[in-house]
């Protein structure tokens, strides 16, 4: 087997383990199934790329992580352009108008979710939704352990502000 | 605390779970991250080139000309009913353009007049125009030599005729000089920045005044600049503007004069009016030559081209400020910053914000040989082809974005952001930048504008220009996205209610960008045409 087929064959592998995941992960922060899917082959496509620099498998997600949370950025920042350029999408899944129907509480926390700061936002799922360390989601997120700490304490009090205003 | 967790995970995990598998791994997905292009090939426009010739012995008047040129007449119904409800967001069908002969309404289509309005006096004049999302309720402000402006409003009706047009029972306050004007989406809503009128001292400001009751508030800068260029988003709450810094803009009036052979300095008088009025800080000028062929003979072959001899050195100095009410001076273009490889003159700026800006004249003698057109040879002794290059200047990069909502009157409260003039490619420096209706996105023309008076011997415009938007939450670039490579650069004149269409002028036209790129509505014949904000759709 040469480099080239393992490296298919190990990215095959975390595709078939974490691709659901990863693509759950990128609908929290984008509301849209179908721009969550190309985000996470998007991610998938620049592992593929890189691989050389990153054989350790647990660093290898790590990366997806990191890069489904980037190209959601991007997502989200193009959705501000003019939608002749930027496309149209569905509206978010937690939406009343949605068909997935999950209720007006969830759909109270979600709404209340996006709109918080980026960071904090981020910051919030993967502690409590991906069940990340500090230590985890500081790597993912790019910044220090501390300041995850600070910024899911804030992004809590935020929340529950929000979240009060809302009732 | 832990009922905000359990609530959060609760959630998220609904929302995860709608979906239950993923497509399998596509690794031929095409990037549908990319930023695309939209835009036109390279090269598929020619660049205007005019020919200038000039008479014996005749001075070359510098004066600034501009607007739409269209006779004075129409059917104002000055008077009618008031404006009623304001209709939703719609792609425009008409645009409107406030110059010389007061307003003018054209259709998008094929850009046909369909509705004009004198100016109120010959002592008053529209300075700046703006539209309701529904593309038919407008806004107009004056300014007056008695420094007394008004505001204004008419509804167009579906033909794009002027149902009724009248003056708004409250104004800006006396002694100001409105500078540019910003409506809310459904009309309730009117921001302006004004300046000091005539020669007093004082200070510039931004108001936002409620189009019912007149109640109006009042923002002012420290350091006495005012705001110009003004755009607001549909719910009233954000105004983006220009600072206007450089209060200055130099307007060469019938004073420079160039010569065959001669080298000779002439004072450009600063003109006060068209400091703000423009949407640009910088420095202004068009090139009317006189006497000679008429600016609508422009591309008559006349007498031919002739090599490039510069044998004329014109330095422009601009003087002290002048106030000038002649009220063919208007539409400036703003001349900038890149080397210009045949220039003979060059305007030299008093105020250092203009250091970047460059016009050159270059005059050449013609000679017959040179002259072969039908009845329009040369004489020896006829001197000269007034060869002349102006590029326009970029505005300032440095936007505010008000918050009305928020508590205060400095406007040095407004955030400010500089736009980078590079995004993605395209370069040049910030021409226009306008707030999207929604509030998301600034919307800026980055390129950048020359004009060739001659021949064309300029270097090729520098790079592919484009509009881009910009975050309102940090200025940061979001994108280009509508692209031109080989074009002069557009100028961005205004956003449409929906946000979708762009109003520009390029080379010019008058045109609009929407998703399908670039298409001209009007020809107004007159690439240095300036605007400012005094046209809307």
């Amino acid at each position: 087997m040469t480099t080239s087929e393992a490296a298919d064959d190990t990215i095959a592998g975390l595709y078939a383990e974490h691709a659901l995941g990863l693509a759950r992960l990128a609908l929290i922060m984008l509301g849209d199934r179908e721009a969550a899917e190309d985000v996470v082959q998007e991610a998938f496509l620049g592992l593929h790329r890189r691989f050389g620099g990153l054989r350790d498998r647990s660093k290898a997600l790590t990366y997806l992580r990191s890069a489904v949370l980037n190209n959601a950025r991007s997502v989200l920042r193009r959705r501000r352009l003019p939608s002749w350029f930027a496309g149209t999408y569905e509206p978010p899944v937690w939406s009343a108008e949605s068909a997935a129907l999950l209720g007006a509480e969830r759909r109270e926390v979600m709404e209340a979710l996006h709109r918080l700061p980026r960071r904090q936002r981020e910051a919030l799922v993967l502690r409590y939704y991906g069940d990340l360390s500090e230590e985890e989601t500081a790597q993912v997120m790019g910044i220090s352990r501390g300041t995850v700490k600070s910024t899911t304490s804030r992004a809590l009090d935020a929340l529950g502000r929000l979240l009060g205003d809302a009732r | 605390m832990n009922d905000i967790i359990n609530r959060l995970r609760d959630a998220t995990q609904a929302v995860g779970e709608t979906i239950d598998h993923v497509p399998g791994l596509t690794p031929g997905l095409a990037s549908g991250l990319a930023l695309g292009e939209s835009g036109e090939p390279g090269g598929s426009r020619t660049r205007r080139s005019w020919l200038v010739p000039v008479a014996a012995a005749a001075s070359v008047t510098v004066a600034v000309a501009g607007g739409v040129a269209v006779a004075r007449g129409g059917d104002g119904g000055l008077g009618q009913a008031a404006a009623t409800g304001v209709g939703p967001a719609a792609v425009p069908t008409f645009f409107a353009d406030a110059g010389e002969d007061g307003i003018t309404v054209r259709s998008v289509n094929g850009g046909a007049e369909t509705s004009r309005v004198p100016e109120p006096s010959d002592k008053e004049r529209f300075v700046s125009i703006q539209a309701a999302q529904d593309n038919r309720l407008f806004y107009a402000v004056s300014a007056s030599d008695d420094c007394r402006p008004r505001l204004y409003r008419f509804v167009l009706d579906e033909a794009g005729k002027i149902g009724s047009f009248d003056a708004l029972p409250f104004a800006p306050p006396e002694g100001t000089r409105p500078t540019s004007l910003a409506v809310s989406g459904d009309g309730s809503k009117l921001a302006y920045g004004t300046a000091p009128c005539g020669r007093e001292p004082g200070t510039g400001s931004l108001v936002v005044a409620d189009t019912t009751t007149g109640d109006s508030r009042t923002w002012t800068a420290k350091d006495g600049t005012g705001a110009t260029n003004l755009s607001m988003t549909a719910d009233g709450r954000l105004v983006l503007f220009t600072r206007d810094v450089a209060s200055v803009a130099a307007v060469a009036e019938p004073a420079l004069v160039v010569e065959p052979s001669a080298t000779l300095t002439a004072e450009v008088p600063v003109k006060e009016e068209e400091a703000t009025s423009s949407s640009s800080p910088a420095v202004s000028i068009t090139v009317t030559v006189t006497p000679g062929i008429r600016s609508d003979e422009k591309d008559d072959p006349g007498p031919a081209v002739v090599n490039a001899v510069p044998t004329a050195a014109v330095t422009a100095i601009p003087a002290e400020p002048v106030v000038t009410s002649d009220p063919t001076a208007t539409a400036p273009a703003t001349i900038l910053p890149s080397p210009i490889p045949t220039a003979a003159a060059s305007l030299v700026p008093a105020e250092e914000s203009l250091s970047w800006c460059r016009f050159a004249v270059e005059s050449v003698p013609a000679t017959p040989a040179d002259a072969p057109s039908a009845g329009k040879t040369a004489e020896p002794s006829e001197p000269a082809e007034l060869k002349a290059t102006v590029q326009v200047c970029p505005d300032s990069p440095e936007v505010g974005l008000l918050d009305t909502g928020a508590p205060g009157d400095s406007l040095d409260k407004a955030t400010t952001f500089s736009l980078l003039n590079e995004s993605d490619g395209a370069s040049g420096g910030v021409l226009g930048a306008k707030i999207s209706p929604d509030g998301t996105r600034i919307v800026a023309a980055l390129g950048g504008v020359d004009v060739a008076l001659a021949d064309g011997k300029l270097p090729p415009s520098s790079g592919p220009t484009g509009l881009a938007a910009f975050s309102t939450d940090d200025g940061r670039p979001l994108g280009v996205f509508h692209r031109q490579v080989g074009t002069s650069g557009l100028r961005l004149l205004d956003i449409d209610g929906t946000g979708e269409n762009m109003l520009v002028t390029r080379d010019g036209e008058i045109g609009a960008v929407d998703g399908s790129g670039y298409r001209t509505l009007v020809d107004t014949g007159d690439a240095l045409v300036n605007f400012g904000s005094r046209i809307a759709w």
